[in-house]
């Protein structure tokens, strides 16, 4: 069947995103070009499934869907756009191309280097691993924190940039805030009256 | 591509993919055509409670709430991070120990500055 090689399968999910992401900015409601965004991320998802990278998948699935998508409602929310006319202009198909052949090329070059770290690995070509291939989540994890791990202190930064930069953007900075303090209503007893 | 065990047997969840597809479709087809669908100006006309509607659905919010969400991206990041360090940690050297101790650390000073700044608090 088809429809059960994973190759034809890969393919019928490609030409789903190129549709789906051809809808997210043609439709008129924002709303809905969001939950064609969430469509958009779950195909992807899908599709790194099947190539075998479960953890990237389960990462597109926890962190597009569940907190990217839920900050681009409230985009959406705060906005208060009612309609957007779509209007075709030329750089929309140039730009579409563009993404194109970057998605085909980083998928291809993304698929590759995992292959290629699996075979590089030496240590794991014990017998008891050769039973079934090193999973997606070992390979992550060996080749971040023993080769890259400068990379991963400097997504730690930029992690901590990112929450700095929001706090400071948004919260307003009020002395007189009527917050309760608990732990001083809870230590009042009758001392207190003394002193008025 | 490298065909595993573990793809061998996750390629049979397809089946009840393709399955689900077909039903949830054929449903929704069965219930646009069969079903009764005669609109009117008063059915289709939104309303609040009998009346007509007040103001737009969609009311902007406090920015406090976009604050919060961006703060859970932050630690749902750190928290999926610790997966592949768990799972990997007995293959690791040390610097790919203390690395992901000074991560902790890291965010931690983040956490600590959002604690004093007040931007879990709510007034």
């Amino acid at each position: 069947m088809f429809l059960l090689n994973l190759e034809g399968l890969i393919l019928i999910l490609s030409i789903l995103l190129i549709f789906v992401s051809l809808l997210i900015f043609i439709s008129n409601n924002p709303v809905h070009s969001v939950l064609f965004l969430i469509l958009a991320f779950f195909n992807v998802s899908i599709q790194l499934f099947i190539l075998n990278v479960e953890f990237l998948s389960i990462i597109f699935i926890i962190i597009y869907v569940g907190a990217i998508a839920v900050l681009f409602l409230f985009v959406v929310m705060m906005l208060n756009i009612k309609k957007f006319a779509f209007k075709f202009r030329v750089y929309y198909l140039i730009f579409f191309i563009v993404a194109m052949t970057l998605y085909d090329k980083s998928s291809e070059k993304l698929v590759a280097f995992f292959i290629q770290v699996e075979k590089e690995i030496v240590f794991m070509r014990l017998p008891l691993f050769l039973i079934d291939e090193l999973n997606n989540l070992n390979v992550l994890g060996q080749i971040l924190f023993n080769y890259y791990n400068s990379c991963f202190l400097l997504a730690g930064f930029i992690l901590l940039i990112a929450m700095i930069g929001a706090i400071v953007l948004s919260l307003s900075f009020r002395t007189t805030s009527k917050n309760q303090l608990l732990y001083r209503q809870l230590s009042r007893s009758e001392k207190y009256f003394y002193f008025f | 591509m490298p065909f595993t065990i573990f793809s061998n047997e996750i390629s049979k969840l397809g089946i009840l993919f393709i399955i689900a597809l077909f039903l949830s479709i054929v449903i929704l087809f069965l219930s646009l055509t069969l079903g009764v669908y005669n609109p009117d100006t008063e059915k289709v006309s939104p309303y609040e409670c009998g009346f007509d509607p007040y103001g737009d659905a969609r009311n902007a919010f406090d920015v406090q709430f976009y604050l919060v969400a961006l703060l859970f991206i932050v630690f749902d990041l750190e928290a999926l991070f610790f997966f592949p360090w768990c799972i990997s940690f007995s293959f690791l050297n040390i610097e790919g120990f203390f690395s992901m101790i000074d991560f902790i650390i890291e965010l931690f000073v983040g956490y600590i500055y959002a604690w004093r700044m007040g931007a879990l608090e709510w007034n």
